[in-house]
C-alpha cells in the first residue's frame, strides 16, 4: 500500500515537473500586473536607431532610411504590437499606407519631407496620430508647422 | 522518482523529457520557422532586450531544437537521459547568468526579472538543476 501511494505520488510529480518544463518558457510570471507602470515607463531608448515618441501608454520609434521610413509601435512595456492598420503622409500629400514588414510598418519616402503625419490604428486603444518633423528638416520645425498629436497631449520623453 | 518503471510500464524520467523536450522542440521551430514571429510573441518579452536579429534568433533556434530532440531521444536510448539533462542545465544556468547579469547592467527594465524573467528563466533552471541532481543519484545508486 506505501510503496503504491509512493508510486502514485512520484507519477504526479514527474508529470507537474514535465508540465512546468514544457510551459514556463512560454508563460509570463505575471507578478506585479495591476501595478502602476510607471517605472516601464522609464525605458525610452530607441531600438533602432531611430526617434522614440510616446503617446500615452504607447510608444511610437520613428527610423529614417535612405528611401524608407519605418514605424515600431510597440506598448508601455516595449512589446511590438501590430496595427490594425496605419498611413503616412508627407507633408501636404495625401496619405499612403505603412505596410506590415516582418514586424515594422513600411512606407516609402521622398527625397525631401519638412514634416510627417503619421495615423496609427490600433485594435482596443484610441487612434494614434501624430505629426513628426523630419530628421534632416529640425531645424525648420521651430518656423514649420506646430507639430500635433490629435488622440492625446504630447509627452516629452526624459 | 525511480528511474527505473519496476514491472509498471510507466517510467516517470520518460514523461518529464517527453515534456521537456516537446517544449524545446516547439521553441526551436518556432525559432527557426518564423524569428519575427517568435520575437513579437513570446510572453517573455524579448523586445526588452533589443531590436530583433533574425539570424541571431535562429541562431539560438538550433540550441533549443537540438536539446530537445536530444532529450525526446534518450527516452528510449537511457544512457543518453543523463547526458540530456547535464546539457539542458548547463545551457539553462549559462542563460539564467547571462540574463542576472543584463538586469544588474541595467539592459533591462527594472521590473523584467520578475515579470518576465522569473518563471521563464530562473525557476525553469533551478527546477532542471534539481531534476538533474535527482538522475545523478538514481542512475549512481543503480550502478
Amino acid at each position: 500500500m506505501t510503496s503504491r501511494v509512493h508510486e502514485v505520488v512520484a507519477q504526479a510529480g514527474a508529470w507537474i515537473a514535465g508540465a512546468l518544463l514544457f510551459a514556463l518558457p512560454f508563460l509570463q510570471s505575471g507578478l506585479g500586473d495591476g501595478h502602476s507602470t510607471g517605472a516601464l515607463h522609464m525605458d525610452h531608448a530607441a531600438r533602432h536607431g531611430g526617434t522614440l515618441r510616446m503617446l500615452g501608454n504607447y510608444h511610437l520609434e520613428v527610423v529614417e532610411r535612405d528611401q524608407t521610413v519605418e514605424l515600431y509601435v510597440s506598448d508601455a512595456e516595449r512589446r511590438p504590437l501590430r496595427p490594425r492598420d496605419a498611413t503616412i503622409a508627407f507633408d501636404d500629400s495625401a496619405a499612403q499606407p505603412l505596410a506590415w514588414s516582418s514586424y515594422r510598418l513600411v512606407a516609402a519616402r521622398p527625397a525631401h519631407y519638412d514634416w510627417a503625419d503619421y495615423r496609427v490604428n490600433l485594435s482596443d486603444a484610441p487612434l494614434l496620430t501624430i505629426r513628426l518633423p523630419a530628421e534632416g528638416a529640425v531645424s525648420r520645425q521651430a518656423t514649420g508647422p506646430a507639430p500635433r498629436n490629435q488622440a492625446y497631449p504630447s509627452a516629452p520623453i526624459p | 522518482m525511480e528511474e527505473r518503471d519496476n514491472g509498471t510500464g510507466r517510467d516517470r524520467w520518460a514523461i518529464i523529457l517527453a515534456l521537456f523536450g516537446l517544449g524545446n522542440l516547439v521553441n526551436g521551430a518556432w525559432m527557426l520557422a518564423s524569428p519575427a514571429h517568435w520575437y513579437i510573441h513570446l510572453p517573455a518579452n524579448v523586445p526588452g532586450s533589443g531590436p530583433l536579429n533574425e539570424h541571431f534568433v535562429r541562431d539560438i533556434g538550433c540550441i533549443f531544437f537540438l536539446l530537445g530532440a536530444l532529450a525526446l531521444i534518450s527516452i528510449r536510448r537511457r544512457e543518453l537521459r543523463l547526458s540530456a539533462m547535464v546539457a539542458a542545465s548547463a545551457f539553462a544556468t549559462a542563460h539564467a547568468l547571462v540574463h542576472v547579469y543584463d538586469s544588474m547592467r541595467g539592459l533591462f527594465a527594472p521590473e523584467h526579472w520578475w515579470r518576465f524573467d522569473l518563471g521563464p528563466i530562473y525557476i525553469t533552471t533551478l527546477l532542471l538543476v534539481a531534476l538533474t541532481w535527482q538522475l545523478a543519484r538514481e542512475q549512481g545508486r543503480s550502478r
